[in-house]
């Protein structure tokens, strides 16, 4: 059913946590009652850094953790091309999803519409940095 | 694997006369009612009559209630809630200041139609006789689709409270799942959707007393609602219940509704709840052996849980890997999930054309949860 990465970043997340001065984007998913707070350290347009908090079904929390593990060191810009492959991938496109590295992982959901707006919430932080 | 579905509470498996008899309308009559001159239409024509009054029947009411045909209980809450606004076309009864009582069981569906349209929209949560205060209209629960819980005492004891308001009902859980007597409740008007209990969807109703339905304003103007229109584009608009119910009507669904009404009419409902509900009674009673498991209500044919350290979207999703349909989230009640502090929930609902072969499929898969999601147990 679900991928084995996305058991084991749910249940053993890296990036859980907060960071220190930087301001969270909150995010919500009412459809199935997620909420996230992502953590983005942000510097001349790079993703230096990032964390996120929060509750949620098993594919929003494996999805935040694995968007920081693919985001983190990319230039914003970069980020936002790697949502738009991520969001063409969950949504059962076709295509080259090498560049998202373990978040391939998400590929699942595709065969779950109702579950596509949890694995994408954590993404949608790249739309208010 | 054969499919085990326990989400009759978001739309009951139907019942196999009616969706024959609504095919069949497509096949052998298909005529548009009302108006046709040969015999198919006056078929349909007298077909959606018989469906009238075998629904009065069903919800127990007199000769001073008529039915209004809708899409289901959602547009029958929006056709009340925007027709009961006074307006300078001469139709509605109260104004967008008016205060307005829904329950905190409410569906959204049972909420929004009124806090779009008016501005004092108390959400109850005691029924007291602060909150009903000066109430001017009161649209309560039937049945819970969160807990399944009956409301039919609160009902009567809201009419006692405030005789004067325009009381109504959302049914769309309490029609055919419990005894309904719109004489005894002394309500003004009753929402309800056919595919809840087995009718096809896309046809339901409002049952309302003629003498409010006369003040109400249509939601939908065009075909079927006028006795004749002016060159200007003038109408003059027909009787109740056709001046509620512009277009063509959903016919192949009003056959169908007939049907499942028959079924219903035939049998003894609260025999047949009761069966329902043992059912999910032993489901309960297996259910809460399973670590983990914290049934949060259990009512007539609704059971609700959630697992320890999974979410229900999850516990969901494993079910329905093991071919077992039910629902999660918050099931279109989220101010009341949220007032109960409970958050999104897994719902179990069952109906009479489940067995107890169901029940022990649904007690292996979510014994399985757990290690399916790799979650240690626990006790």
């Amino acid at each position: 059913m679900y991928d084995e990465i996305l058991l084991e970043r749910s249940s053993h997340p890296e990036f859980r946590g907060d960071l220190k001065g930087v301001k969270s984007i909150s995010l919500v998913n009412s459809s199935c009652g997620d909420e996230l707070l992502i953590y983005l350290k942000v510097q001349d347009g790079k993703i230096l850094d990032g964390r996120f908090s929060g509750v949620g079904c098993a594919i929003s929390q494996a999805s935040a953790d694995l968007f920081i593990a693919t985001v983190k060191g990319k230039t914003v810009l970069e980020a936002k091309k790697l949502f738009n492959q991520f969001k063409t991938m969950i949504l059962g496109g076709s295509g080259d999803f090498s560049g998202l590295f373990e978040a391939e992982a998400m590929k699942c959901v595709s065969r779950m519409p109702a579950r596509v707006k949890c694995a994408e919430l954590a993404w949608k932080s790249l739309e208010m940095v | 694997m054969r499919e085990v579905y326990l989400d009759n509470a978001a739309t009951m498996t139907k019942i196999p006369e009616a969706i024959k008899v609504e095919a069949e309308f497509y096949e052998l009559v298909n005529a548009n009612p009302l108006r046709g001159l040969y015999k198919k239409s006056v078929q349909a024509e007298t077909e959606v009559e018989v469906c009238r009054k075998k629904l009065l029947k069903l919800a127990r009411a007199d000769e001073s209630y008529t039915v209004i045909f809708t899409r289901g209980t959602t547009e029958a809450l929006n056709l009340v809630a925007s027709g009961l606004l006074r307006g300078s076309d001469g139709f509605g009864v109260v104004s967008k200041n008016s205060r307005v009582v829904v329950d905190i069981e409410s569906h959204h569906s049972n909420i929004l139609p009124f806090k779009q349209r008016y501005k004092n929209v108390i959400i109850a949560k005691k029924m007291d006789a602060r909150e009903l205060f000066a109430a001017e209209v009161i649209s309560l629960t039937g049945v819970s689709n969160v807990t399944g819980k009956d409301f039919t005492k609160r009902i009567k004891k809201v009419r006692k409270m405030c005789p004067k308001a325009i009381l109504g009902v959302d049914m769309a859980q309490m029609l055919c799942h419990t005894s309904v007597d719109l004489k005894a409740l002394k309500i003004d008007f009753m929402a309800f959707s056919g595919h809840k209990f087995g009718a096809p969807m896309g046809i339901g109703g409002l049952v309302i007393k003629k003498e409010l339905a006369e003040k109400l304003r249509p939601l939908f103007y065009g075909g079927e609602m006028v006795e004749a229109v002016s060159p200007e584009g003038k109408p003059s608009l027909a009787e109740i219940p056709e001046r509620l119910e512009a277009g063509t009507l959903n016919i192949g669904g009003i056959y169908g509704l007939s049907r499942a009404v028959d079924f219903w009419l035939s049998r003894d409902i609260l025999k047949e709840a009761l069966k329902v509900s043992k059912m999910k009674e032993m489901a309960k009673k297996r259910l809460l052996k399973v670590p983990g498991v914290k049934v949060l209500a259990s009512n007539g044919p609704i059971l609700t849980f959630q697992m320890k350290d999974v979410h229900p979207h999850d516990v969901a999703q494993v079910l329905a890997d093991s071919g077992i349909s039910v629902r999660a989230g918050y099931l279109c009640a989220e101010p009341f999930l949220r007032y109960k502090g409970w958050g999104p929930v897994v719902r179990v609902s069952f109906s009479i054309f489940n067995n107890l072969e169901d029940v022990s499929r649904l007690v292996e898969a979510v014994s399985s949860v757990r290690e399916k999601m790799g979650v240690k147990n626990v006790r």
